[in-house]
């Protein structure tokens, strides 16, 4: 029996069972292809994103709705991983399968309803693909996955299931013949892959930078020059994951130094070496070539050579002498990226642009490999992102479709963020942050503008206008200067004194464009703009200072996550109501923590949400406890001021599963002013200030909450029973409880 | 401590065959500092504790610190105890009698009698698996206890050449008193970057070689350095804990007076940084998160187990020269602590002759 191209079949045997089981497969719309293979292949893929053909083949072979096994045996105790692999999920490209016993070229798409026993895949396959990872015994699963925890840069895609492969004798070998156009993953993929990674998780959530980013993702030259002059950041008309096609000099020195760092630190060899001092010298003189001044440069080194000896420290001070400068050694300090990630605590004040090109090169430098799983994002992400640096980084595979990713990148603003698509299909979802809630923020309201003027002048931008508005009439002048006018302008020459009636005032006025522009470049942390929320109460006509209130601050999938997270766990029954305390002990009788009182750091889910509190601005520090408090029907907490002085000012409360009120009422002044904020479920309530110390708050105790305000309606409003609520309470303790025993 | 990637174990075989190793089985791993073995010892705990689920696996060790750290490491199922505290409860809970010691040292187990009574009471093993890390540091007897009356499976990590207390027990002994099989012998050093295990290794006198290291190289050399007071020291750490970030270590011969002032001057120096002062007096180990970045002040028993991106070792004229074995180790111990930078202090003197001597030459250790 012979194939087409005269070979002799490879195929070797086919069960009866194995026909049925096709059979079967053919109902469905999409097939799915199997690898029975070792855990530590499954491992180096899922680090890597891709399952590379084993060191003597070319390309893997597949079961049909089948597992075909490589004989492949690591270790003394081998477990053996039967992997799916989503056919939706692969790029159309041409590929050999077996059907009627011989060799065919063939569409993935095409295998699952037809009559193919086994596939030749020439090249890689990416491990986004993987929908089912299944192995033999829950021992087996226990160390697959115990494993998968303790190493940093892997994740399982989907969870291991224990399960007896059916039988199958499916037993093939590799065809004669060498497929078409293989996968084969460029060296550079890894790099590119993680910069985009990197890029992605630090890119400034405000309008200009997104679009920056969006540019930076396509090809459009022209929108790529254009964003990055927007917000100062030139140099972004050469993204690390774009080889730049002119090797034209240029005299700009934050572009040379830019240009000059991402070819050494997308260089694989560079890539060994990882002395600091080495790395700045060398990029030092790639820049040179690339044309910039020798001084300029030999400044910038020497500068940073004292930053590596311990000599001095980075100064922000001095940022827009050098932006890219300060990047490089933001990366050269701290290489590792869950070490650069801190930087964005140490240096809270750091400018958008010094911050994002430095994340891009630490992840161009670092690579994808080794990426901690905290900077890859989440599936959909994940997916683009790796054909994307796929694309980018290989000319020849720049044509493959991949059928479920088309079209362009974009981002659109939504309730509570942003979301970056491709084509129609949401890759990411990000919160908002206090600049970019600023950059779009309604400078229409007066106390928009008002606050805007605070930070400009805290800030010390130059965006306010001084005017005064001169009465018509004569106005007493002395001094010897002159003063004329020609067109929108005054000239003063020499001494010149205006003498001005009482009721003159100098009015200050807010130069909106520019101060949005400093939102967008400027250095510092900015207080999150005055919040209008959704829905709900106008917490603007509560008008309680220090209260911020945050409708949608989680979202659903969020909520059911920690509230499965939180009764994982145990509940102290201290209370009548049931707690859970997370970083610290909170002694109620005492009403304080001591050092004593250290539970350790707080989970992981907590910590997610302590982190968006600090970044959008929302509290002061970052918060290390967390107290749960469950509140069942009718219970309540009576009024109280969170006087104590172990936290610090600020207090963040999360609501989770219902929307209940909350009463405020003034401690202090006359008549006891009372105030109902509804909380939302999801939302978050921050007091600060008066709203912590002059204000009470309660709960009430009581068996239904008012449905939701509709305005146009006199009718008595209907009120919901009361079921089940969590409130999350985030603290940050002050630093003198740290201390230790020995020093109090 | 920092977690590894899988990369880093891709082509370590006996890292990976621990990992690997049935989890009904008992496991000897010996392995010298830096070759993971407390991450390895709570990974095991851990994930027997998952799949026996519901069942806590005790993980036993010498050292409080130690114990905390191994809190902190892990996520839950796991359940670790100090030596001392676990065979008092464990011992308690099954025999509801008090453990039997020497009249003027409760410390001082009477292990032949404890087994007797154990015994006579037939008390089996209820526990589905115990680990214990430092296992050199544990006396035999505790061995022989474990296997027969705590959990027929046992997995212990050890390692001789760093055994800081006197009572140390060999690896010859812990086998055959646990009736285990030949350790699996972790050669590779996982911690250190060849500059600094060069450094270490000078302090070297172990029966068994020297790890691998398995690290690239950062192009940093150890420095030596000389201080004029101690706020040119803070100064020095507080600049060094500012850019570099991560988890800074100082190690002092005593906290006292030391370690607390230097703790007090770097509050004031790093008001935004986590400074914590580690005690073993105090026993102040719950209050200190060492995981977290920022800078811990110990001394050299403390340290021991730990580890830290960046380890000054504070007043070396206190520690070299070495004059036995033990004060070698001790040094090849801490020198060991760092990952990515080690910097030895010492002054306003000059080194003695015969302590400039002791030191590593030029080449390893650089002069500053």
């Amino acid at each position: 029996m012979t194939n087409r191209s005269g070979q002799q079949p490879l195929f070797s045997g086919k069960s009866g069972r194995e026909r049925d089981s096709r059979r079967d497969l053919a109902r469905h719309k999409y097939g799915w292809l199997g690898l029975n293979t070792n855990h530590r292949r499954v491992f180096a893929a899922l680090e890597d994103g891709w399952l590379r053909p084993l060191p003597t083949n070319a390309g893997l072979l597949l079961g049909v709705g089948a597992y075909a096994p490589e004989h492949w045996d690591e270790g003394r105790h081998p477990i053996s991983v039967r992997l799916k692999f989503d056919v939706r999920k692969l790029p159309s490209m041409e590929v050999l399968a077996l059907r009627d016993e011989s060799w065919m070229p063939c569409s993935p798409k095409d295998v699952g309803p037809t009559d193919t026993s086994a596939l030749y895949w020439p090249g890689a396959i990416p491990t986004f693909a993987v929908s089912s990872l299944e192995v033999a015994t829950a021992e087996e699963r226990a160390r697959l996955s115990g494993m998968a925890r303790l190493f940093t840069n892997v994740e399982l895609p989907v969870p291991v299931t224990v399960g007896i492969p059916e039988p199958t004798d499916l037993c093939v070998s590799t065809p004669p013949t060498k497929a078409g156009v293989g996968l084969a993953i460029p060296h550079d993929a890894d790099a590119i892959r993680g910069a985009l990674s990197m890029a992605t998780w630090a890119v400034p959530r405000i309008d200009p930078w997104l679009d920056l980013l969006v540019a930076s993702l396509s090809s459009d030259q022209e929108q790529l020059a254009i964003s990055a002059t927007k917000v100062e950041a030139q140099w972004w008309r050469f993204p690390p994951w774009i080889t730049p096609c002119t090797d034209k000099p240029s005299e700009e020195l934050q572009d040379c130094l830019w240009r000059a760092a991402v070819d050494v630190f997308r260089d694989q060899s560079e890539r060994r070496s990882n002395c600091p001092a080495k790395l700045a010298e060398k990029i030092a003189a790639a820049g040179t070539h690339y044309g910039c001044s020798d001084v300029e440069i030999a400044d910038w080194r020497r500068q940073t050579n004292e930053i590596l000896r311990a000599k001095s420290t980075i100064r922000l001070d001095v940022w827009r002498d050098c932006p890219v400068g300060m990047a490089i050694q933001l990366v050269l300090t701290r290489p590792e990226p869950t070490r650069f990630k801190k930087w964005s605590q140490d240096i809270p004040n750091l400018p958008p642009t010094v911050w994002w090109s430095a994340a891009a090169l630490c992840g161009l430098k670092h690579g994808y490999r080794k990426l901690d799983v905290s900077f890859r994002g989440q599936a959909p992400l994940q997916e683009a992102l790796s054909v994307h640096a796929l694309r980018t980084s290989a000319a020849d595979l720049r044509q493959l479709r991949w059928p479920f990713l088309s079209g362009d990148p974009s981002w659109r603003r939504e309730a509570n963020g942003f979301v970056l698509l491709w084509g129609d299909k949401e890759i990411v979802h990000k919160t908002h942050r206090a600049r970019g809630q600023w950059y779009a923020a309604d400078y229409r309201k007066k106390e928009v503008v008002r606050q805007a003027k605070t930070v400009s002048k805290r800030m010390k931008w130059e965006c306010l206008h001084r005017k005064i508005k001169l009465p018509s009439g004569r106005l007493p002048i002395s001094g010897s200067g002159d003063v004329s006018r020609s067109g929108s302008e005054i000239h003063v020459d020499g001494d010149v004194w205006l003498q001005l009636p009482p009721y003159i005032n100098i009015e200050e006025t807010l130069d909106v464009e520019s101060f949005r522009h400093h939102v967008v470049v400027a250095a510092g942390r900015l207080p999150v703009p005055p919040i209008t929320p959704a829905t709900g109460v106008e917490v603007q006509q509560l008008n309680i200072p220090g209260l911020a209130y945050v409708p949608n601050f989680l979202s659903k999938a969020e909520e059911t996550e920690v509230v499965a997270e939180i009764d994982q766990n145990e509940w102290s029954k201290e209370l009548r109501r049931r707690v859970q305390h997370y970083g610290w002990h909170y002694g109620y009788k005492a009403r304080q923590v001591d050092s004593t009182m250290r539970l350790g750091p707080i989970p992981k889910w907590a910590e997610r949400i302590a982190q968006r509190l600090f970044e959008q601005n929302l509290v002061s520090q970052l918060p290390d406890q967390v107290i749960v408090n469950e509140y069942i029907r009718d219970q309540g907490i009576s009024k109280h001021v969170d006087a104590e002085s172990s936290f610090a000012d600020d207090i963040a409360m999360i609501s989770l599963l219902e929307s209940w009120e909350m009463v405020f009422r003034n401690q202090r002044g006359h008549g006891r002013r009372k105030k109902i904020l509804r909380m939302e479920r999801r939302s978050a309530t921050i007091i600060a200030n008066e709203a912590r110390y002059q204000w009470s708050h309660e709960i009430p105790k009581r068996k239904s909450e008012p449905a939701v305000i509709s305005k146009n309606t006199r009718q008595k409003r209907p009120r919901i029973p009361r079921e089940r609520r969590l409130s999350l309470t985030f603290r940050k303790v002050k630093s003198e409880h740290h201390k230790t025993l020995g020093q109090s | 401590m920092r977690l590894p990637t899988y990369e880093e174990l891709a082509n370590v075989e006996e890292q990976l065959e621990v990992l690997e190793y049935p989890l009904d089985e008992s496991l000897f791993v010996v392995g010298p500092p830096g070759s993971g073995k407390t991450v390895l010892a709570v990974q095991r705990a851990e994930t027997v504790s998952r799949w026996e689920t519901g069942k806590s696996v005790p993980i036993v060790t010498y050292n409080r610190l130690l114990r905390r750290l191994m809190q902190l490491l892990n996520n839950g199922g796991v359940y670790p105890r100090t030596m001392h505290t676990f065979v008092w409860e464990e011992y308690r809970r099954r025999t509801k009698h008090p453990v039997p010691t020497e009249r003027e040292d409760s410390y001082a187990y009477l292990w032949p009698e404890m087994l007797g009574r154990l015994r006579r009471a037939r008390v089996v093993p209820d526990r589905p698996h115990l680990v214990v890390d430092e296992g050199q540091d544990l006396p035999e007897g505790f061995f022989v206890y474990a296997s027969r009356h705590v959990s027929r499976t046992l997995t212990v990590f050890a390692d001789e050449d760093q055994a800081l207390s006197r009572q140390c027990t060999t690896l010859e002994q812990i086998k055959r008193a646990a009736n285990l099989d030949n350790p699996i012998i972790l050669r590779r050093n996982h911690r250190n970057t060849p500059e600094i295990a060069a450094v270490a290794e000078h302090f070297h006198s172990g029966r068994l070689p020297a790890a691998d290291v398995t690290r690239e190289s950062n192009g940093e050399l150890p420095r030596l350095i000389r201080s004029r007071n101690i706020d040119d020291t803070a100064v020095l750490i507080s600049n060094w804990r500012q850019t570099m970030g991560g988890a800074v270590g100082i190690v002092v011969h005593r906290t006292q007076p030391t370690g607390v002032e230097l703790h007090q001057k770097l509050r004031e120096l790093l008001p935004r940084s986590r400074v914590n002062i580690y005690q073993h007096d105090e026993r102040n180990e719950n209050s200190t998160n060492i995981l977290e970045d920022g800078v811990t002040v110990l001394n050299k028993m403390s340290v021991k187990g730990q580890e830290f991106d960046s380890l000054f070792i504070l007043e070396l004229e206190r520690f070299v020269p070495c004059e036995n074995q033990a004060e070698r180790r001790a040094m090849y111990m801490m020198c060991s602590r760092a990952r990515d930078n080690l910097l030895l202090v010492y002054g306003p003197g000059h080194l003695s002759k015969k302590a400039a001597n002791a030191l590593p030459g030029p080449q390893i250790l650089e002069r500053q």
